[in-house]
């Protein structure tokens, strides 16, 4: 029997689980879905589905492309299967009241059209439990402003491919400082030609190297920020 | 016997599995294993110490030959190339031309340095290298710029931000650089996810080559762009050589 006759029903939970995360990494899209409804029929929670097999194994993933072994269309495969498992259990984790981390606006800078990085950060940050508003590419200033303020987002995430797009980000942060919002938003960037110093240079809160540094990011801004506010209202 | 249909030609090819991680480390064991720029260039060191020397991009080789050649400058520097694959790792530039100046600087401390590069993506790490080191780069924001000058480039962008740009290196090498670099080739279903937002190709030529046109013309069908050539010469590359023999 060749590997893709495999029966997924046959396998037991964790050689599934391990199965889904090969599946991942070969961007297997059907395969994904089926094995995700066979964790759902087995009883699993949709939160251990996401968390137990599609963040893990989009995880392995993102080291993968870190390290230079992966190329972006693969990751872009495997993040459209990642998507096509959140497809089914999105309404469910809804229904079921699994933890919500946070939720972010992204966007890509006016004069820029890439949107690769961004959209692998919009997926993964979906998988980890966001819920993300992504306003596409070429934004200028009041397209942000007017996301976040319909939106209420606790994340700002902006992205450039180009040297000469980037300084536009400096622009959105000093747009929100004049109108007094910049405290309001946890602003992180990144794209190609980013570094830290950047980040800091701009007012950002952080730089995100790549999708899955913007997913620890993010993480972790949003748990120190909901800290801040417990003890303010412990205060 | 009957005749088999063919496939539809256009059709995703359906996926099929290939072992995960672990297949992927499998198939990967037999790679070439590209030698670090110490290994190439370090133990035999560089050839004329007396000379200044010019740091360029792999894809600017021929191109600043061809500029000192025809200012008759072909033996006035000493040229040492990054590889053209950088273009695709804008990240690794600056440590690479950091390498190279500091080993060419071993056996002559004041030698003068030029670097072929404009900020090609860098985002000013390329710059913080050439300043704390006393390189002079290119200036502008890549080589499509001063290829084509920074007012006619700008142009470019605003008519068509959705513009992909090749040179005539990038033409050459499109199959390499881009198709198999950016790894389209094993996956080109993804190339509406990756391409989506262009909407034409612009060779900039540095030369009248009706193969190089025939080529980017070709790049251009397969990204699904339309094409339009924009004869440019070598632009401010010469600028940037007569400066450095002066």
């Amino acid at each position: 029997m060749s590997d893709d006759d495999l029966d997924l029903n046959a396998l037991n939970d964790d050689e599934l689980v391990e199965q889904m995360g090969d599946d991942l990494y070969d961007g297997l899209k059907e395969e994904i879905e089926e094995s995700t409804r066979i964790l759902l029929d087995r009883g699993w929670t949709p939160y251990d589905v996401l968390t137990k097999s599609l963040v893990a194994g989009m995880t392995v993933v993102g080291e993968d492309f870190r390290d230079g072994i992966l190329y972006v269309p693969e990751v872009l495969m495997a993040a459209n299967a990642m998507k096509a498992g959140m497809t089914i259990l999105k309404p469910l984790l809804a229904e079921t009241g699994a933890p919500r981390i946070g939720s972010m606006v992204i966007g890509t800078v006016k004069g820029d059209i890439h949107d690769i990085g961004k959209n692998l950060v919009s997926m993964m940050m979906e998988g980890a439990g966001f819920e993300v508003v992504d306003i596409g590419i070429n934004n200028p200033v009041e397209n942000y402003l007017e996301a976040i303020e319909e939106h209420k987002p606790d994340i700002l995430g902006m992205s450039a491919l180009l040297t000469t797009t980037m300084p536009y980000m400096k622009v959105v942060i000093e747009t929100l400082v004049e109108k007094g919002m910049r405290d309001d938003y946890i602003v992180l960037v990144g794209g190609a030609p980013l570094n830290e110093a950047f980040a800091e240079s701009i007012g950002a809160d952080g730089y995100c190297r790549d999708a899955a540094v913007a997913v620890e990011t993010a993480k972790d801004f949003v748990a120190r920020r909901h800290n801040m506010i417990g003890a303010r209202a412990n205060a | 016997m009957p005749e088999q249909t063919p496939k539809p030609t256009n059709a995703p090819a359906r996926r099929t599995r290939s072992g995960g991680r672990a297949g992927r480390a499998e198939r990967d064991q037999g790679r070439r294993a590209v030698p670090s720029i110490e290994a190439r260039d370090g133990a035999a060191g560089f050839q004329h110490p007396e000379k200044p020397l010019i740091i360029i991009c792999g894809a600017l080789g021929a191109e600043t030959k061809a500029v000192l050649a025809a200012a008759g400058l072909a033996d006035a520097f000493e040229i040492t190339a990054l590889p053209a694959i950088w273009h695709n790792f804008p990240d690794r530039i600056p440590a690479g031309v950091e390498t190279k100046a500091v080993q060419a600087r071993k056996d002559r401390a004041d030698r003068p340095i030029f670097v072929g590069y404009a900020d090609c993506g860098t985002g000013g790490m390329l710059d913080e290298v050439c300043d704390r080191l006393h390189l002079t780069r290119i200036a502008g924001p890549h080589c499509y710029s001063f290829f084509a000058g920074e007012a006619e480039f700008n142009a470019m962008a605003e008519e068509e931000l959705g513009t992909f740009y090749l040179t005539d290196f990038l033409a050459r090498h499109f199959q390499t650089l881009i198709w198999e670099g950016m790894g389209l080739e094993g996956n080109p279903d993804m190339l509406g996810t990756m391409f989506g937002g262009y909407k034409r190709l612009v060779y900039l030529a540095q030369t009248d080559d009706s193969a190089l046109t025939d080529l980017a013309s070709g790049a251009a069908a397969k990204l699904k762009l339309d094409f339009e050539r924009v004869f440019t010469g070598y632009g401010e590359l010469g600028d940037f050589v007569a400066a450095a023999a002066s």
